[in-house]
């Protein structure tokens, strides 16, 4: 039974072992991974307030709370995207490129494709540069998948290493 | 990046509506169409950099609904929605006349209780 009782997340659980709990969702678009606060109603309706750390990024399936009676994943939702299907690493890295130019994150889907969310003044920029390469399909976009280069970032690790 | 003026324009056109309440706004709800040329994860993380420096909108809400494209018909005198990029309707008919997917707008505004 669901009582009205508002459920606040703000920090993720060590996860228990799972004790035939209910399953319920926090339902997100794939461009909501990043907030820290969201207050919405999970999928069976209960009441979630969530309060993140910064850092922590909800992947699909993340445990963000357990009790007894229930356990609460976050699932993403798939969503239009512009794919790229190529083995051919030149076209890929000139994707990689162009996409990156504009801050936008790109998410290796399988080994010949990469993905990112459709917009629909960049889907026919890239069509007439990348042809048929370039293709609209459902997926969902998990950050798991984001495909990461900050050269920068992996430098700034080893300066605070020494 | 040109994403955080949009995120510091939205919060001074609030400023500017609400002058008195403003800083009382609990949750924002941005609608962005598919051709509106701004990408709502980049508003998004932009938000979320804003409210790291202005501390006292750490507990406000930023909501972004995408809309889809719906273009027009003057055939079939009615509106279809654009899916996977085809500006076709049923009936076969091409359309780029387009009646929704190029805004970018505050559609809510919660404040606090
Ligand atoms: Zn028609």
């Amino acid at each position: 039974m669901l009582n009205n009782e508002v459920i606040r997340i703000d920090r993720l659980p060590v996860v228990q072992p799972l004790n035939n709990q209910e399953e319920d969702s926090l339902i997100l678009e794939w461009y909501e991974v990043n907030r820290t606060i969201i207050k919405r109603e999970s999928a069976a309706g209960r009441m979630i307030h969530l309060d993140k750390p910064s850092s922590a990024v909800l992947k699909q399936g993340l445990v963000i709370y357990q009790d007894e009676i229930c356990v609460i994943r976050i699932f993403i939702k798939p969503c239009t995207c512009m794919v790229l299907q190529s083995s051919n690493m030149e076209m890929v890295g000139l994707f990689c490129f162009d996409v990156g130019n504009r801050h936008l994150p790109i998410y290796m889907i399988d080994d010949h494709k990469i993905a990112i969310a459709y917009d629909g003044r960049l889907f026919p920029a890239l069509q007439q540069k990348y042809g048929a390469s370039v293709t609209l399909a459902n997926y969902r976009l998990d950050p798991s998948q984001i495909i990461n280069c900050y050269g920068n970032i992996y430098e700034q690790n080893i300066k605070t290493k020494k | 990046m040109h994403e955080i003026a949009i995120v510091k324009d939205i919060f001074k056109t609030l400023e500017q509506a609400y002058p008195e309440t403003y800083e009382n706004i609990a949750k924002i709800t941005i609608e962005a169409g598919l051709l509106c040329n701004v990408q709502p994860i980049l508003i998004q993380n932009a938000f979320e950099a804003f409210v790291l420096e202005e501390t006292r909108f750490r507990e406000t809400e930023l909501e972004i609904e995408l809309l889809p494209i719906i273009a027009y018909c003057k055939q079939c005198t009615s509106q279809f929605e654009v899916r996977f990029h085809k500006f076709v309707c049923v009936c076969g008919q091409p359309s780029d006349q387009i009646v929704q997917g190029e805004e970018l707008r505050i559609s809510q505004v919660i404040f606090k209780d």
